[in-house]
C-alpha cells in the first residue's frame, strides 16, 4: 500500500467527493430501496415493545434504546457499499492490470470511494431509520458532548467494514470463486456483529469470541456507545477498533502485494 | 374436470422433474447451495434462541413455536421456490415481453410461466424446514403429511400474492421493484410471531399482506388442531388463487408484446 503524501490526499478526497456525488444524483432511488429498514424497524418496534414493555431491559437498554441500537447497526451494514464485488470482478478478469500503473494507490482509491458512498448512504439511511424511531418509540438521548467521540467511532468502523471486504475480495487472486467467504462473513457479521441485539446479551464464551472478532467494533460497538455512551467502553471500543484496523491493513498490504505479482495480462 | 385437474398436475411434476434435472447436471454446485441455505436459515434461528435465553414466552409464543414457524415458512417459501419459480421474476416476464413465447404454445400461460423456472436453493430451505418440523413434533406419517399440505398451502399463497403484486406490472409499466418490496414483505412478516403484533398490524396480516396464512395459521393447526381453521385456510388458499389468476388475465387484455428478439428453447 502506497503511503499518502500530504498533497496526494487532494485526489483521495476528490475520488470520495464524486463516490459521493453519484449517489446523490440517484438519491430518489436510494429512498426506495429504504423500505425494507422500514419494515425491519417495524417488526422490532412491536417486538421490543412486546418483550420488554414498560421497564424492562436487555443488555442494559430498555425498548427505546434496543430499537434505537438497530437504527444504528442496520443503517451500518445497508450504507456499506459493494465496491468488493467490483474489486473481484477486476482481479478475476485482469483489468486490475489497467488500474495499477495509474497515478494512485489502488487500495486507497477504493478507500476513497467506499468511504464517500457510505457517507452519503449513511446519513440518508440514518435520516429514515431515525425518523421512524422517533415517532413510534420517542427520541434517543444523545451524549452531545461525547459526539465527537461517537463519530470517531464511526469512521474507524466504515475503515474496517472497508477492510474486511477488500481483503476478501482480493482473495479473487487465489480462489475462482470468493463468494462462499462474502457469505460467511455476512453470517459472522450478523451473529458477531450483533445486527439484532448487542453482543453484551449473548452467552458467555459467544460473547467472548465477539469481542475477540472485528465484526463487534465494525457495527455493534458503535451503535451502543451511540444509544448508551460510556467511557470505560469508549476506551475499550476504540482500542479493539485501532488493532483491527492496524492487522487488516497489514494482512490486506500483504495479499495485495502478493496477489499482484500473480497478474498476468494476455494481449497486452 | 377431474382430467383437467389431472392433465394440469402432469404438466407441474413433468416442469418439476426437467428442473431438478437440470440441477443436478452440477451436483457439486446444488449441493452446495443447499447446504448454504441450510445454515443461513440457522443462523436466522440464532436470534430467537438468544431471545428465548432471556425470556419464558412471548404473548403465547415459546421457542418451540417460533421454530415451527419457521418450519412453515421456510417450507412455503421452498414450495413458491421450486414449484413456481417463475413467480419471482413475472414482472420482467411482462415488462420486457416475455409473455410472447408462452402465448405461442397451447398451454395455460400463467402456470406455464410459473413453473417455468426453478431455485436450486430452495431444497435448502425445503430441508431445513422439514428438519426443524421433524425436531419439534414427534414424528409420524400423519405429521409429516399434515406438514407437507400445510406448506403447499402457504407456497400457493406465496405464489399467488406474488403474482398479484407482479401483475401490477400491466398497469404500472415496470413494476418489478414494487412487486419485490411486497414479496419480501409477506416473506419478512411470516418469520415473525403474530403475539408481537398490535391488532391493527395483525388484521393487516390476515388481509392485505397474508402472513397470517402463510405461517401463523398453519402453526395454530398444528397445535391445537381444528377444522374450522382448516376450512379457513383452505377458503383463503382459493380464495387467493382465483384472484391472483383473475387479475393476471385481466391484466393479459392490456399486455403488448414486447419488440426485444430473445432465444427461447423450451424445456
Amino acid at each position: 500500500m502506497q503511503l499518502v503524501r500530504a498533497g496526494h490526499l487532494k485526489k483521495y478526497l476528490q475520488v470520495a467527493e464524486i463516490s459521493l456525488t453519484n449517489r446523490v444524483v440517484y438519491l430518489a432511488d436510494h429512498f426506495a430501496s429504504s423500505i425494507f429498514l422500514l419494515l425491519i424497524l417495524f417488526i422490532f418496534s412491536q417486538l421490543w415493545r412486546t418483550v420488554l414493555g414498560a421497564g424492562g431491559t436487555l443488555a442494559g437498554l430498555d425498548s427505546t434504546g434496543m430499537l434505537w441500537y438497530m437504527v444504528f447497526t442496520e443503517v451500518i451494514v445497508i450504507s456499506t457499499p459493494a465496491y468488493h464485488r467490483l474489486v473481484s470482478d477486476e482481479v478475476k478478469s485482469g483489468d486490475i492490470a489497467y488500474k495499477l500503473n495509474r497515478p494512485y494507490s489502488y487500495t486507497l482509491y477504493y478507500l476513497a470511494a467506499h468511504c464517500g458512498e457510505f457517507a452519503i448512504r449513511f446519513v440518508t439511511n440514518l435520516a429514515i431509520g431515525a425518523v421512524f424511531a422517533y415517532l413510534t418509540m420517542g427520541p434517543l438521548q444523545v451524549a452531545w458532548a461525547q459526539l465527537g467521540w461517537v463519530i470517531i467511532s464511526f469512521s474507524l468502523a466504515m475503515v474496517l467494514t472497508f477492510l474486511m471486504n477488500f481483503s476478501l475480495a482480493l482473495l479473487a487472486f487465489w480462489f475462482e470463486d470468493n463468494r462462499p467467504f462474502f457469505w460467511i462473513q455476512s453470517k459472522l457479521v450478523f451473529i458477531f456483529g450483533g445486527m439484532f441485539v448487542p453482543v453484551e446479551a449473548y452467552p458467555a464464551g459467544l460473547r467472548i469470541v465477539s469481542y475477540l472478532l472485528p465484526m463487534r467494533y465494525g457495527v455493534s460497538a458503535p451503535a451502543r456507545l451511540m444509544v448508551d455512551f460510556d467511557y470505560a467502553f469508549l476506551w475499550q471500543v476504540l482500542l479493539g477498533q485501532f488493532i483491527w484496523a492496524t492487522i487488516l491493513s497489514l494482512i490486506t498490504a500483504a495479499m495485495f502485494q502478493k496477489g499482484v505479482r500473480r497478474v498476468h495480462v494476455n494481449g497486452g | 374436470m377431474l382430467t383437467e385437474a389431472k392433465r394440469v398436475t402432469k404438466f407441474v411434476l413433468q416442469y418439476f422433474s426437467a428442473n431438478l434435472q437440470s440441477a443436478m447436471e452440477y451436483r457439486g454446485a446444488f449441493l452446495s447451495q443447499i447446504i448454504f441455505m441450510f445454515v443461513n436459515n440457522i443462523m436466522l434461528l440464532f436470534f430467537w434462541w438468544v431471545l428465548f435465553s432471556k425470556i419464558e414466552s412471548l404473548n403465547g409464543w415459546s421457542f418451540q413455536h417460533i421454530m415451527r414457524l419457521y418450519a412453515i415458512a421456510s417450507g412455503a417459501y421452498a414450495v413458491k421456490a421450486i414449484l413456481f419459480g417463475g413467480s419471482f421474476s413475472l414482472s420482467s416476464t411482462i415488462a420486457e415481453g416475455g409473455l410472447d413465447f408462452y402465448l405461442a404454445l397451447p398451454k395455460p400461460v400463467l402456470l406455464h410461466v410459473l413453473v417455468s423456472r426453478s431455485f436450486a436453493s430452495a431444497w435448502g430451505d425445503l430441508v431445513f424446514g422439514l428438519a426443524i418440523f421433524l425436531l419439534t413434533v414427534s414424528p409420524s406419517i400423519g405429521m409429516l403429511l399434515a406438514f407437507v399440505i400445510l406448506i403447499l398451502a402457504g407456497g400457493l399463497v406465496m405464489t399467488s400474492f406474488a403474482v398479484i403484486a407482479h401483475s401490477l406490472s400491466f398497469w404500472v409499466g415496470y413494476g418489478a421493484r414494487l412487486a419485490d418490496e411486497l414479496t419480501e414483505a409477506l416473506l419478512t412478516f411470516s418469520l415473525y410471531p403474530e403475539g408481537i403484533f398490535s391488532a391493527v398490524t395483525r388484521w393487516v396480516l390476515y388481509t392485505l399482506i397474508p402472513a397470517g396464512f402463510v405461517s401463523y395459521l398453519p402453526v395454530r393447526i398444528m397445535d391445537e388442531f381444528s377444522w374450522p381453521y382448516v376450512g379457513l385456510l383452505g377458503f383463503f388458499v382459493l380464495g387467493i388463487v382465483l384472484v391472483a389468476r383473475f387479475i393476471f388475465y385481466r391484466g393479459l387484455k392490456r399486455y403488448e408484446s414486447g419488440n426485444l428478439v430473445v432465444t427461447n428453447a423450451a424445456g
